[in-house]
């Protein structure tokens, strides 16, 4: 859908400032409310899920060209979708949508930002979304006893994602990813160096096309290679497979599992046994994009009736997907079941879990907002009393990661992965 | 109209780059309004000048300050969402301060019961604070996310008003900057004894600050207020169910009961207001309808149809929301015992949905909470607009509910506003029937037609109290929407003249206007009326 067919809901934002907290019914302190990072940094009104709406209706009405402060609206902005689903708990509004649409149309017209141009043009060369080279793709899984897709067929087929294939740092947690599946006795196949780019990271950024593409040719790599069923270990890898190449109309025709959920169910077989000790007081971060990014895509043909007696009506009725189908006890249940870890939950949590400021490009064009949103979290990971804050998504560890870094803060960042794997005994190297 | 690039640095200087703006986008982002649509046909009110994000009082005096040297008009707002934040006209020369850098809160007294807040904190969060300690405060009508400072609050009525008033009587000291920039502290702050009362022994000013209906950005900002806070007997957490669209507690608390009650004629519904209220049972009532009700139930505007689909009354008028509350069982027992003797009484009826205990929690909480008002006034059409609703006696405001009402029902007929059922006034009986106000409310598309139905209805309603009729055979009051010029000219004749007066106190209190009175007062249009009788 183009930017003009969202102008009925743009004119129908009532500018509460829901978008800018979680919903009001769930709060019972006065310290972490806020859900949007953008607004929380920025404070003009126009930083906010509503602001933005407002600014493309300013657009649409030619009030509003193009300028640096614009840019800034548009980009500054993980595309976490908070202010969505804060926004629909109360409305028939979907207001990331729009957003979305906003940004596909500033890359249409040419409103790039050169920091955003030079990851896609990464893509485009190498497939990649971290500037690695093609070439050096498959490196994480040398010396890994896994099959190759280019050379046999696997009905389970893990998909590592850019920054857990590039990044050395994260290499044990895939490899070790691997490990706890093989000890759970799954024969599972790695593409290795011919893997690409799920294309999530370059829609949220306003390339639609670069989703497509990949859509359709990891659509096609994954048949040829006879697979039942996808576990990533990246969050953005599995709400691209799982929910946006439907919504693109690209349906993959396999079972789609984020590696959490894939080893939960592998406990709750028996096929894995936590049975180290872990006594360490932790908290949980739910990725964006493995929670309310993470529904499974609902195709909507209808009609909008708006007569002047009536109120405004969806027909055939609408289901919205309001962020409460995400995954978000499969991790804490592997969390729950390593001896001698304490877990304890944070404010904002589950669908209105605060972003850690990695995503939508920020991390790549706004550094030090990414930083800034990622310091927000750990402080109220830090007052929870946890040791280490945990989570399943190799952006929001690097993030975390680079900020404690930064600021020195003591708390410590875990990938679930390394955490079961310590417990299971299986190899993290 | 531009700012002069030398003005723009003097405010530049006093917040800083990164908080001040007029680029078009951020200058929008402050002129669109949901109802701006009534005013100038369109989603846009005037833009400012600028919008400054000021981070302290000084701040706030340094800016105001500015602006009346440079004669350039201000007007602040922190959570505000309406037209009333912006100027009603191009031309007039304003900047916007936003005070959504501003808070915090700053003290609970829990043994005083008062609390002392900055703008920008929101009711929702005030509240949730405040039940820790077995207090709670008010929130008014448009939701938690408002803000919990007294002054600015519009008219300040909420739904826990029977034992929680409105915010026009709940203010207590105040830090007020002046239009003309000066820090004046009011009540017990300004002799340094604190924020316990707003009457003294400083200047008391509470009428002046703000009136009945508050001062839409019009008198100075408000940079600290202290405001009344009364005792919760809940829980100080909720454990709350946590599903997506009803994030109610788990269980309705011990020793609260609640009721959604129907009435066999206005003057019992009326009857019903007194009584609970001489009873002083009451934790929270408030004229609710099913339109309300099952708008905070509903999911959706489809799931909202169904459950009106089939939908009986239990009896003809509707009604009322009552949650009793009480700290010990005997005490519940005997509050229990009062309403179901009034209940009787008046022959009112309960509605059979709300038996459901999993309702009766969810009804509470959106009650209490007030999280959910955005879905029977903007999710239907997303736009609304309301009358009548003057403060007066129970009687008075249930009468105006009823002819608000019937006048509806005629815009209903020509299909110029949405169809609610017409009877969707919402009031709350204060300080234990003391006073009540009801309002009604209408729903109109965003589009100009529906706007032309909303105005339609407004006029309409405003006639009521212009001309005298068998309902209202003297004034009844002024309606809850009487601000700006035209509406305090119309209706301050047949109200003492009090629009002389608080023209006088504008005059008096912002020499400069320098503070934009576009929907408070201005001296700029003089009362046509006395201008012919030779007055001025």
């Amino acid at each position: 859908m183009a930017l003009e067919d969202y102008r009925e809901e743009m004119e129908r934002c009532c500018r509460c400032s829901a978008c800018k907290f979680i919903p009001m019914d769930i709060v019972d302190s006065y310290e972490y409310v806020t859900v949007c990072p953008s607004i929380a940094r920025y404070n003009f009104h126009a930083y906010s899920g509503g602001g933005r709406l407002n600014v493309a209706l300013g657009m649409l009405d030619g009030r509003v060209p193009y300028s640096e402060e614009v840019l800034n609206i548009i980009y500054r902005c993980q595309m976490c979708g908070a202010c969505d689903i804060s926004c629909k708990y109360n409305r028939d509004m979907e207001p990331l949508e729009t957003l979305y649409a906003l940004r596909i149309r500033a890359v249409e017209e040419g409103q790039l930002l050169p920091d955003h141009l030079a990851i896609i043009e990464g893509l485009r060369k190498e497939d990649n979304m971290v500037q690695g080279l093609k070439a050096d793709r498959g490196k994480w899984a040398e010396g890994l006893d896994v099959k190759n897709i280019s050379k046999e067929k696997t009905e389970v087929l893990f998909h590592a994602g850019c920054r857990y294939s590039f990044d050395q740092e994260l290499w044990p947690l895939a490899r070790a990813a691997i490990n706890l599946i093989k000890k759970a006795g799954i024969d599972v196949g790695i593409a290795g160096r011919e893997e690409v780019c799920c294309g999530g990271r370059a829609y949220a950024m306003g390339y639609e096309g670069e989703l497509i593409k990949y859509a359709e040719h990891n659509g096609e790599i994954f048949k040829q290679a006879g697979a039942k069923t996808l576990v990533t270990c990246c969050a953005d890898g599995y709400q691209a497979f799982k929910v946006m190449y439907d919504k693109v109309g690209k349906k993959l025709d396999l079972q789609v599992f984020h590696i959490s959920e894939y080893l939960d169910l592998l406990i709750k077989q028996g096929n894995l046994k936590p049975t180290k000790k872990g006594p360490m007081v932790v908290t949980y971060h739910d990725p964006c994009h493995l929670g309310r990014l993470a529904e499974s895509y609902i195709h909507w043909k209808g009609e909008l009736k708006i007569e002047p007696d009536k109120p405004i009506l969806h027909v055939p009725p609408k289901k919205f997907r309001r962020g409460h189908e995400g995954v978000y006890e499969p991790p804490r249940n592997i969390l729950r079941n390593i001896p001698g870890l304490r877990f304890v939950e944070m404010k904002r949590i589950k669908e209105h879990a605060w972003c850690c400021g990695a995503g939508g490009g920020v991390l790549e064009a706004y550094p030090d907002f990414a930083i800034w949103s990622a310091l927000q979290r750990i402080e109220e990971a830090e007052c929870t009393g946890a040791e280490a804050i945990v989570t399943a998504c190799p952006w929001c560890k690097k993030n975390f990661s680079d900020a404690i870094k930064q600021n020195g803060n003591r708390i410590k960042v875990y990938d679930l992965i390394e955490l079961l794997a310590t417990s299971t005994d299986a190899e993290l190297k | 109209m531009t700012l002069e690039k030398d003005i723009y640095r003097v405010f530049e200087d006093i917040v800083g780059s990164e908080n001040i703006s007029d680029d078009p986008a951020i200058l929008d982002s402050y002129s669109y309004h949901f109802s701006a649509v009534l005013i100038t046909r369109n989603k846009w009110m005037p833009r400012p000048e600028a919008v400054v994000l000021p981070a302290n009082p000084i701040e706030v005096q340094a800016v105001v300050k500015a602006c009346n040297r440079w004669r350039v008009r201000f007007h602040a707002m922190s959570t505000g969402w309406g037209p009333w934040n912006s100027p009603i006209k191009e031309g007039l020369r304003v900047i916007q301060i936003d005070l959504r850098r501003m808070n915090k809160i700053l003290d609970i007294d829990e043994k005083n019961m008062y609390t002392v807040v900055e703008p920008y904190v929101t009711s929702g969060q005030l509240q949730a604070e405040l039940m820790k300690r077995g207090l709670c405060c008010n929130i008014i009508g448009a939701g938690a996310t408002t803000t919990a400072l007294p002054p600015p609050k519009f008219t300040g009525y909420g739904q826990l008003g029977t034992t929680h008033s409105c915010d026009n009587r709940n203010l207590l000291a105040v830090e007020w900057v002046l239009p003309t920039g000066e820090i004046l502290n009011l009540g017990s702050l300004g002799q340094d004894a604190g924020w316990f009362s707003g009457d003294g022994p400083g200047p008391s000013l509470r009428g002046v600050l703000r009136g009945l209906m508050g001062t839409m950005g019009g008198n100075g900002v408000f940079t600290k207020g202290a405001g009344k806070v009364y005792h919760w007997p809940g829980p100080p957490v909720l454990p709350k169910k946590w599903f997506s669209t009803s994030y109610a507690p788990e269980s309705l608390p011990r020793f609260f009961k609640v009721w959604s009650l129907y009435f066999p004629s206005w003057q019992k519904l009326a009857d019903f207001g007194y009584k609970i209220g001489e009873s002083e049972v009451g934790y929270l009532v408030f004229r609710c309808t099913e339109y309300f009700n099952f708008h905070f139930l509903a999911g959706s505007n489809e799931e909202y149809m169904e459950m009106v689909k089939d939908f009986t009354p239990p009896d003809k008028v509707p009604g009322y929301a009552v949650l009793i509350a009480a700290d010990t069982e005997s005490e519940f027992n005997y509050k229990e015992k009062v309403v179901r003797q009034i209940i009787t009484e008046t022959d009112a009826k309960n509605l059979p949905l709300i038996e459901d205990p999993e309702v009766q929690t969810k009804l509470m909480w959106a009650w209490v909470r007030d999280g959910n008002m955005l879905r029977p006034i903007f999710r239907p059409t997303g736009n609304f607009n309301s009358s009548f609703g003057s403060l007066d006696t129970i009687d008075l405001a249930i009468n105006q509910g009823r002819v608000g009402a019937r006048i509806k029902k005629e815009y209903i007929k020509r299909k110029e506003i949405m169809d609610d059922g017409a009877d969707v006034g919402w009031g709350i009986p204060y300080e234990q029937g003391h006073m009540m106000h009801v309002e009604t409310v209408v729903m109109g598309h965003v589009s100009s037609e529906g706007a032309t139905g909303l105005r339609h209805y407004e006029r309409a309603a405003d006639e009521t109290f212009l001309t005298p009729s068998k309902e209202f055979p003297v004034c009844g009051g002024t309606p809850l929407g009487t601000f700006g010029d035209i509406q305090h000219n119309r209706f301050g004749p047949r109200t003492s003249n009090y629009h002389i007066w608080l023209r006088k106190l504008k005059e008096a209190i912002d020499p400069n206007d320098a503070s934009d009175g576009s929907f408070y007062i201005t001296t700029s249009i003089p009362n046509p009326e006395l201008k012919d009788k030779g007055k001025k």
